[in-house]
């Protein structure tokens, strides 16, 4: 690739993820950098989960990306009696013209672009296990036949995090496959107002499509290949693997004050989540390389829902996001 | 197919970035030269005038202090300067942070001798550093070729040494006078017993006492013998042969006194602040020897040839001190209660008066263990009632001296102390 080819390349992806965040934005009042953040991970073919309170836009966030973008769009509400197949699919026995009884595999409702779980952890384990499966795999396999999934494939998550009764803490291995943990506040006074004032009018607002319908499922895999592309120097692997390291209590990287509060430091995933993450960031700032910063921009969603807090951090009201900046901090005076 | 990765501008890169790390280097390497001369120009301008002003003790712990932050500044700067030498693996990302290429440079570097070479978008990396490589120039990432502050901080500092080298002759004290007359007493020296007390001096809070007489060398190891060598060594070469006296004229200042002045009398010596009082006094003579009574009053010996107040000569260390015929520690000829005119023998020459030798008194000097002396012959009578049994308390305990040294310009002084008044002599 030419230095001018690479530069327009660049260029189309900036266009295309700018374009995308203006559509969601029409509908998506404030959130700016969650949606910053779920797209990222959209193009670096990661999974997001979104934890916020009910009625904040988590929804409307993943429907209108899906609308922005043109892809088919999937929403399950997770409760406690849902059974895998409800979310991969199943066999059923349809008769054909002849008379014949044959099984027929029927596509849940995984089977689509953008997934959206609403309030994963109301549903048992079986039934979470079965998505995460589907996300990490890009397939389901049923009664010993696996069906790939279509790519694009994204699932966006929700947790609701004030109703804990008859639900089920996602495990620390599920929750890793997730690419980043977005937290979604509540809206400011003045965005809470313009939320009022658009929802409520004669014509709501709508987002209108960035891609073709026909090739939007292939820009996006182009676009997803383009981020792969980007250049990481061997010092940025070891900045990330030291930014990993660190959050590793064993491994004595991490400040003694900080060392307490962490049982379980992330895994080599959340390396990768960085370094992913990092590549979008680079391309929406033009460079065809990753730098500090745009590992910095990332960290806190890619590695605060990697790290198992102890006891005594509840106790002293140290959550992971302070650690994660702890570790960050130290990486930075180290390379002053 | 990506296109090939254009080698002359990443060999020109890695030429500029060898360009940066050797002007960098050099100028934190002079950066540290400097500012350890600087260091080490204000200690020794510190050390030469605290040679020339200030007494033994304070020069030692000044020298000590100085030798500990000298090395301390060496260790520190020495650290500093490894943390900050770029090495050739830092040097590309030191250009990227102090340029803002954004880890351009480090990027297409370390790809380099990889197999990014082929990555697609590392043409388009090359290309970028190609089109900023003049934003990052030696002269431009360092532009100060000689560190001025560090550079100006030295020479300020081997100024303001060379200024106190200049200064040195102006720094030495008036050389001694010496008030000649008046009994020993009256100049702070006694002699009582069978020694000879040759000076009291007074020692002021703080400090020690300095004294005529120094400690044999056998007494301090060498270690501690340095602080004081280095500074007679700065005094003789700054103040050339008149050192000693001025040695002697600093030792009278330490006194608190004037030169020229005239120490007060031993007894009101005596009363002031009696804590803080020293004594020197000569060694006592072999018992070959039989001193004569000084000025205390005690009655003369029958074995004294000449009567009270013989005073005692010995043989001296140096040639020119033995006088006449007399023997090692015995009277000289001609001792009596008159002054003898060869009680030091000749004057030494001023190098030799430098050196150390034994003063051949022969007097009693107030001391542990003293007391009167037995009778001649007789049985010795029962002892008179104690008038003042309160004042054996406060009685003194001395020490004994065993060198002392008399230069020339005390040489009147004490052949005036230790002159015999006599009967002969005048009132």
């Amino acid at each position: 690739m030419t230095p001018a080819l690479a530069e327009a390349a660049i260029r189309d992806f900036q266009e295309t993820f700018t374009a995308v965040r203006h559509e969601v934005g029409r509908v998506v009042v404030g959130h700016e950098h969650a949606i910053d953040i779920i797209l990222t991970a959209f193009f670096a073919g990661g999974h997001v989960l979104i934890e916020g309170v009910p009625g904040i836009g988590k929804t409307l966030i993943v429907r209108s990306l899906a609308e922005a973008l043109d892809l088919t769009f999937n929403r399950v509400q997770f409760t406690v009696d849902l059974m895998p197949a409800d979310i991969t699919g199943t066999r059923v026995i349809n008769e054909g013209a002849d008379g014949r009884r044959q099984f027929v595999f029927v596509p849940g409702p995984v089977f689509a672009h953008i997934l959206l779980a609403d309030e994963i952890n109301r549903a048992t384990p079986k039934t979470q296990a079965a998505l995460l499966e589907a996300m990490a795999e890009q397939q389901v396999t049923v009664a010993g036949t696996s069906y790939p999934l279509t790519p694009p494939f994204f699932v966006l998550a929700t947790l609701n995090p004030i109703e804990m009764e008859g639900t089920y803490q996602l495990p620390e291995a599920q929750l890793d496959r997730f690419l980043f943990k977005v937290l979604l506040d509540y809206p400011s006074g003045a965005e809470l107002e313009r939320i009022l004032g658009e929802t409520t009018a004669a014509e709501l607002p709508a987002v209108r499509p960035v891609l073709p319908r026909e090739t939007a499922a292939r820009r996006v895999e182009e676009l997803k290949h383009l981020v792969r592309q980007v250049l990481v120097a061997p010092h940025m692997e070891r900045h990330v693997a030291a930014l990993v390291r660190a959050t590793v209590p064993a491994s004595g990287e991490l400040p003694q004050a900080m060392a307490r509060y962490v049982s379980y430091g992330s895994s080599p995933r959340g390396g990768q989540a960085l370094i992913l993450g990092a590549k979008v960031m680079a391309l929406l700032a033009g460079r065809p390389h990753i730098t500090f910063e745009d590992v910095e921009r990332v960290a806190l969603p890619a590695l605060r829902h990697r790290l198992v807090m102890s006891y005594l951090a509840e106790a002293a009201g140290v959550d992971a996001a302070q650690v994660v900046q702890g570790v960050l901090a130290s990486a930075r005076q180290a390379r002053a | 197919m990506p296109e090939p990765t254009p080698a002359d501008a990443l060999e020109r890169m890695r030429r500029q970035v060898r360009a940066v790390r050797w002007r960098r280097n050099l100028h934190e390497l002079q950066r540290a030269l400097y500012h350890l001369i600087a260091g080490l120009g204000g200690a020794m301008t510190a050390l030469v005038v605290l040679a020339l002003r200030a007494g033994s003790g304070v020069f030692a712990l000044a020298t000590w202090t100085l030798a500990a932050a000298t090395l301390l500044l060496a260790g520190g700067l020495a650290r500093a300067l490894a943390r900050r030498w770029l090495s050739s693996e830092q040097a590309p990302l030191w250009i990227d942070r102090q340029t803002a290429l954004e880890g351009r440079l480090a990027t297409a570097l370390e790809l380099e001798g990889r197999d990014a070479r082929r990555a697609p978008f590392f043409p388009l990396l090359v290309d970028d550093n190609a089109r900023r490589i003049a934003a990052w120039r030696p002269e431009r990432v360092v532009p100060e070729g000689l560190p001025s502050g560090a550079f100006a901080g030295a020479l300020a500092a081997v100024g303001v040494f060379l200024l106190a080298l200049l200064l040195a002759p102006w720094l030495r004290p008036s050389a001694p006078a010496v008030a000649a007359g008046g009994d020993a007493a009256d100049r702070g020296m006694a002699i009582e017993g069978d020694r000879a007390i040759a000076r009291r001096v007074r020692a002021r809070a703080g400090r020690p006492p300095a004294t005529l007489v120094e400690p044999d060398d056998d007494d301090r190891s060498a270690l501690s013998r340095l602080p004081a060598e280095l500074q007679e060594r700065i005094r003789e070469e700054l103040w050339g042969e008149d050192r000693e006296r001025v040695h002697e004229a600093w030792e009278r200042a330490e006194r608190g006194a004037g030169p020229g002045a005239v120490s007060p009398p031993a007894d009101r010596l005596a009363d002031e602040r009696e804590q803080e009082e020293r004594w020197a006094v000569v060694r006592r003579p072999p018992p070959g020897a039989r001193p004569a009574r000084g000025e205390g009053g005690a009655a003369p010996t029958g074995d004294t040839p000449r009567g009270e107040g013989a005073a005692g000569r010995g043989a001296g260390e140096h040639p020119a001190e033995r006088g006449g015929e007399a023997g090692a520690h015995q009277a000289a000829a001609g001792a009596g209660t008159g002054t003898d005119p060869h009680l030091l023998g000749e004057a030494s020459a001023e190098r030799a008066a430098r050196e150390r030798f034994d003063l051949p008194l022969a007097a009693r000097v107030r001391a542990l263990g003293g007391g009167a002396a037995p009778p001649s012959s007789g049985e010795a009578p029962p002892p008179a009632p104690d008038a003042r049994p309160d004042l054996a308390a406060a009685q003194r305990r001395d020490a004994p001296v065993l060198k002392m040294r008399v230069p020339p310009g005390y040489e009147a002084a004490v052949r005036a102390v230790f002159a015999h008044p006599g009967r002969e002599a005048p009132p």
